[in-house]
């Protein structure tokens, strides 16, 4: 502890330290003059004598400094100092190294940055290594690919043979509508998910419920779900919400519930409607995604089975 | 002056502790009670007590302080630390023993036949 105490010192009261031993050097000699003056010795000799005897103040200072630890910070330093003159002799290399330098260091961050988002950070949903998303697989010569995006009868294969998963289908994406409600109108983002999609995901919502399947078909009821932070900014948190109407794009739609607020959207959206998935129309083309949950007690080897 | 003997190598920071166990003293002060008390039997190179003050004060056996000394100069004081004080009695200690046993070496009969 005092050693460390010390060291620190001198490293940071630098120019104290080295004017004190030079006062206390410089005291020592001026003592030892006078010391000899009052022997006898003349004053000059005396003085050259006690500078002699006391021998390089220059080498006993190197040693104090070593003494209290100050040797490799001051090598350091030096070497440091050394190697800005050589890189400042020489810009071009000094150019192409720190650029080689930022360039691995900028594509590491980056790839750094998906890892951990994609691979190192679980999904923020209950029990994520029981989640997994469907893909077609196609494989051509010498080529492989995998696609999520799929279509109705995919959904329906799916939904009717998959006893072991619980799975849900939604639009890959949002849009952007009109909102009105209690004279307020704004533009937000609306993402289309089919019946047991939160369920799916392990979400319960903070108050009312998620869509039914009798919502999720063609001709259902007009129902909407909100996030926790357009129902805090539009109904100030109001918990009495659950039943009332809503302006959609100019058509009426009840509020079914409100999602909790650590809830994360897999795409950024305010609202949520039915999907109601089909064959036809949208659903002819690969306008759909899976998600599924492995049911409890089940494993994924007799999901695969 | 008496005949000047070389202070033995790992005696000195034991002589600089004792010299200074006796009360505050500034470098020069310390290499004259030295002398004193040796009788000027023992020389101190001048230029290597200073490494070894600052080694002692970096290991927190003795403290230095600024004050002013006898003709109103400025001058850094060195005193005993307590862990100074346990320090030189373990070396006073270690150094009895190694005389005690040089003697007994020196003072070795060749052995009868």
């Amino acid at each position: 502890m005092a050693r460390m105490h010390s060291w620190w010192r001198a490293l940071t009261r630098r120019s104290r330290l080295e004017d004190e031993m030079v006062s206390e050097m410089d005291g020592h000699i001026e003592r030892y003059a006078a010391d000899l003056e009052a022997r006898g010795m003349e004053s000059g000799e005396a003085r050259r004598v006690a500078r002699l005897e006391f021998g390089s103040m220059g080498a006993a200072a190197e040693e104090c400094r070593e003494a209290v630890g100050l040797r490799w910070p001051d090598e350091l330093a030096r070497d440091l100092r050394y190697a800005v003159r050589v890189l400042r002799k020489s810009p071009a290399f000094t150019a192409a190294a720190v650029a080689t330098l930022a360039l691995c260091i900028g594509a590491n961050t980056v790839i750094f940055s998906v890892v951990d988002a994609v691979l190192l950070r679980p999904l923020p949903y209950p029990q994520p290594e029981r989640l997994f998303s469907v893909a077609r697989h196609f494989q051509g010569k010498g080529s492989e690919a995998y696609q999520t995006n799929l279509w109705g009868s995919v959904w329906e294969a799916v939904r009717d043979n998959a006893a072991y998963v619980d799975a849900a289908v939604f639009s890959d994406g949002s849009m952007g509508v009109n909102f009105a409600a209690g004279g307020r109108v704004e533009y937000v983002k609306q993402q289309r998910v089919s019946a047991g999609f939160f369920r799916v995901l392990g979400i319960t919502p903070l108050i009312g419920r998620e869509f039914s399947a009798d919502e999720d078909r063609q001709g259902g009821p007009a129902v909407v779900v909100l996030s926790y932070a357009l129902w805090k900014r539009l109904f100030r948190a109001d918990p009495s919400i659950v039943g009332q109407a809503v302006m959609l794009r100019g058509e009426p739609h009840t509020i079914l519930g409100v999602l909790p607020a650590e809830f994360q959207s897999i795409v950024p959206a305010d609202l949520w409607t039915p999907l109601r998935p089909s064959r036809s129309g949208e659903g002819a083309g690969s306008n759909y995604a899976v998600v599924a949950r492995l049911r409890s007690g089940t494993t994924w080897a007799q999901a695969n089975g | 002056m008496g005949k000047q003997v070389d202070i033995l190598q790992g005696t000195l920071d034991m002589l600089i502790l004792k010299a200074v166990s006796l009360g505050p003293l500034h470098g020069y002060g310390i290499l004259l009670r030295i002398q004193q008390i040796s009788k000027d039997a023992l020389q101190i190179p001048q230029g290597s007590l200073y490494p070894a003050l600052y080694r002692l004060e970096h290991r927190g056996w003795i403290a230095a302080e600024w004050g002013e000394s006898e003709n109103k100069r400025k001058a850094k004081y060195y005193r005993l630390t307590a862990v100074g004080r346990k320090q030189l009695k373990s070396e006073r200690k270690e150094w009895k023993r190694l005389a005690v046993a040089i003697a007994d070496v020196l003072a070795a009969e060749p052995e009868e036949a």
